[in-house]
């Protein structure tokens, strides 16, 4: 092979390596810019499908296909959606590939991808199962991205859309955190408890967690996402490694 | 010869006429009501009958203002009709309905309404045809219908009701509302 060819190779590899990740990222942006732009709340629950199927005993309709549903409190798109309605609570169960769920507030405004979604009306929980895209928005510009297989968010009672924890595991999972004034973390790790209220973030199992050019692996990890500090806590003696930016 | 002649056309005159009147009179006979009646065509009017299956139970109560019977089939004016369960009660409306397989089977046709009763609230439906199965207890159509529950309203095209479960399916394009 002459060096000509092997230049007109490079060349050819690197086309092929741009063109994927130009391709990788058109869809990565996609994916949240769909969920913005497809979903609206609506003031009267509103739904469409093509079929459904409902138990007037049991209380349970099931539509099927291309499923679009919103009303005051959410909306969104699934390929089967089943609602179970009772006094004390409305339960939906979704799937599809993927779930697109927006809910918005004047304060918070949560959009997510799933495989799978449960939401328990009553009771405000929120589950999101395989390929969980989660982002959690404030008014305030801070930003809550979490990539995993599940997620659990508890909100609180009677604050509008504000979240009690969020209980996210993954192998891995990674999260993006931006705060108000665009400082950024991305860590990856295999479990994740977030406590709103206290403003605590805990990372467990195999974590690489960036911050401001610094790099940190370690088992655990506790960050105030108030004061931004960060705290490796000693775990069966296992190896931390700190990377600091000079 | 010549003097018997006139005896002669008067005697066929009256064999022409006795022959014509005896070729008539079966003609005459049909009209007999009667006949009509064993020839399965004839109408009821405020007809009210109940059905019941080998072992007894109910299964419909049909009413009608007129019921016009034919042979293969039975039409009815102002159709109303219950069917009952243990948990269900329904009852049906519309503007006709044509009864086939000794009224087993039914199709309603115009301003079909359908409401059960035994739910905490009325589950209604509305469409403008529905073929009805009292054996199966089975409700189905392909046309549009709406389906009002007494929180969720649905609409859709084609639809299939299960009388004794009280499931329903919409079998294609779906919109739904739920009221405030």
């Amino acid at each position: 092979m002459t060096g000509k060819q092997k230049n007109m190779k490079n060349h050819r590899s690197f086309a092929v390596s741009l063109m994927f990740m130009l391709i990788g990222f058109s869809v990565n942006s996609h994916l949240w810019a769909s969920d913005a732009t497809q979903l609206k709340h609506c003031q009267q629950e509103q739904l469409i499908a093509n079929s459904t199927k409902g138990s007037r005993k049991l209380g349970i309709v099931e539509y099927r296909g291309n499923v679009e549903f919103c009303n005051p409190d959410m909306a969104l798109k699934a390929e089967l959606m089943t609602v179970e309605q009772s006094e004390q609570r409305s339960l939906f169960n979704a799937s599809g590939s993927p779930v697109i769920f927006l809910q918005q507030s004047a304060e918070f405004t949560i959009e997510s991808t799933s495989n799978q979604l449960r939401f328990t009306g009553g009771q405000q929980q929120l589950q999101l199962l395989d390929n969980v895209a989660l982002k959690l928005q404030q008014t305030d510009g801070s930003e809550l991205i979490i990539h995993a297989q599940s997620i659990n968010y508890d909100y609180q009672q009677q604050q509008e859309l504000q979240p009690s924890s969020i209980l996210a595991s993954g192998r891995p999972l990674r999260i993006e955190l931006l705060s108000a004034n665009s400082e950024k973390i991305v860590a990856t790790a295999q479990n994740l408890n977030y406590q709103h209220q206290a403003g605590l973030l805990v990372l467990e199992g195999d974590i690489e967690f960036k911050q401001a050019g610094d790099i940190i692996r370690a088992p655990k990890i506790q960050y105030n996402t108030r004061t931004r500090e960060w705290e490796a806590p000693k775990v069966n003696n296992q190896r931390i490694e700190v990377i600091l930016q000079p | 010869m010549k003097r018997w002649f006139p005896y002669a056309l008067i005697f066929l005159a009256i064999v022409g006429l006795t022959w014509q009147w005896q070729s008539d009179a079966p003609a005459t006979q049909a009209k007999d009501s009667t006949q009509e009646f064993l020839d399965h065509r004839y109408q009821m009017h405020q007809v009210s009958m109940r059905q019941f299956d080998d072992s007894g139970n109910l299964i419909h109560r049909i009413d009608a203002q007129v019921a016009t019977v034919g042979e293969q089939q039975t039409t009815i004016k102002q159709p109303r009709l219950i069917s009952r369960s243990e948990s269900a009660n329904w009852s049906m409306s519309s503007k006709q309905a044509i009864a086939t397989d000794s009224f087993t089977q039914l199709l309603l046709q115009g301003d079909v309404k359908v409401i059960e009763h035994s739910g905490a609230t009325p589950l209604q439906i509305h469409t403008e045809q529905l073929q009805y199965f009292g054996e199966q207890r089975r409700l189905y159509s392909s046309l549009e219908v709406i389906i009002d529950d007494g929180e969720i309203t649905l609409s859709g095209t084609g639809f299939e009701v299960d009388l004794t479960t009280q499931d329903y399916q919409i079998l294609s394009d779906v919109k739904g509302t739920r009221r405030p």
